[in-house]
């Protein structure tokens, strides 16, 4: 068991330093410590359900260290920069004032045909357009379009709309969400009042949507008619 | 926070753990040692088959608790050289008796080893 965890902690370390190396193409959604210890563990915990000689605590105790240290390597990057820098990737300026950086993009492996290609799935053709093209540590490119090149905003355009929030799931296939209901700041009460004048009960409701401001969204189940 | 709180209380539960069946690992097998190595070198067919068979008997009790972090076939292997050690004392092949005694010397070091922090272990 010792040994065992005195190897968990190396290949940890290692794999951790190796995909640091390997950059963040490589990444997709993850952050590098989350991959390597995603990798880990669902490879870990395979090894004792095929092979029934090996003890099942050779696994859960690997499994346990690995997302205790990413866990605690997670918050203590917060606490501590010098540990963000050893262990994860800062994100790096590709576009600056619509100018591709060359050195950067090399650092950073990213060819411009790459470059360009996840600027078109972000609707953008040409790099001018772009204030600045991050990429950000888990792989992904962020892009901040130039000021004359961003949509109109309301405020811009000096409009006042109504803020609707969010739609609460108040009934879900019959079955009431008194959570729900408390969020979208509704009672049972209003609930009852509300089924009664759409003639329907909470039974035949697949779906009830309540926003903020209190609209509502009743979607019957199949076949009823309220 | 509470999350880190937790993460390093269950690290520390593992170290713990670890470390404490790192003792009982040691212990076991020094206490098994032990007892093979206080086995007469030339056997007494009378009294040396009941000695071996409760040697046999204490590791089958401790068996449960190895078990938990060793293989059951290190423990199986250890258990089977005793069994044949039991009946080479019984016959009285000298021969037998002597190369299934380093035998089992050798399985119980291999039992010690897993737990023993070296170079060669890690690697």
């Amino acid at each position: 068991m010792i040994t065992i965890l005195i190897r968990t902690l190396i290949i940890y370390v290692s794999l951790i330093m190796i995909m640091r190396f390997m950059g963040k193409r490589q990444l997709g959604e993850l952050e590098i410590s989350d991959l390597v210890t995603t990798l880990l563990v669902s490879e870990i915990a395979s090894l004792p359900l095929t092979n029934t000689d090996i003890p099942l605590s050779h696994a859960i105790m690997p499994i346990l260290v690995l997302t205790s240290l990413e866990v605690l390597l997670s918050g203590a990057q917060i606490k501590i920069p010098l540990l963000k820098n050893l262990f994860a990737i800062r994100p790096a300026i590709l576009i600056r004032h619509g100018v591709p950086d060359r050195a950067v993009m090399r650092s950073v492996r990213v060819s411009s045909e790459e470059l360009l290609s996840q600027l078109r799935q972000k609707d953008i053709t040409d790099p001018d357009e772009v204030e600045y093209a991050i990429l950000e540590p888990n792989g992904q490119i962020s892009v901040v379009k130039k000021a004359q090149e961003q949509s109109p905003t309301l405020t811009q355009l000096d409009m006042k709309t109504q803020e609707r929030g969010m739609m609460h799931m108040v009934i879900c296939d019959g079955k009431i969400n008194p959570r729900n209901l408390s969020l979208a700041g509704k009672d049972q009460r209003w609930l009852e009042a509300y089924l009664l004048t759409k003639r329907t009960r909470a039974e035949d409701v697949f779906l009830l949507l309540v926003d903020d401001s209190g609209q509502t969204r009743l979607y019957p189940k199949e076949g009823v008619t309220p | 926070m509470k999350g880190c709180i937790l993460a390093a209380a269950i690290l520390l539960v593992v170290l713990g753990g670890v470390i404490f069946n790192a003792f009982f690992i040691r212990h076991t097998t020094n206490q098994l040692m032990a007892w093979v190595e206080a086995l007469p070198a030339i056997p007494d067919p009378k009294e040396t088959p009941r000695d071996i068979a409760t040697i046999r008997e204490r590791l089958e009790k401790k068996a449960i608790f190895l078990g938990i972090t060793v293989a059951y076939a290190a423990i199986d292997r250890v258990s089977e050289a005793l069994i044949s050690l039991e009946s080479f004392a019984k016959t009285g092949d000298q021969r037998q008796y002597d190369v299934t005694r380093a035998l089992l010397v050798d399985l119980i070091e291999e039992l010690a080893r897993t737990e023993k922090i070296t170079v060669d272990n890690i690697l």
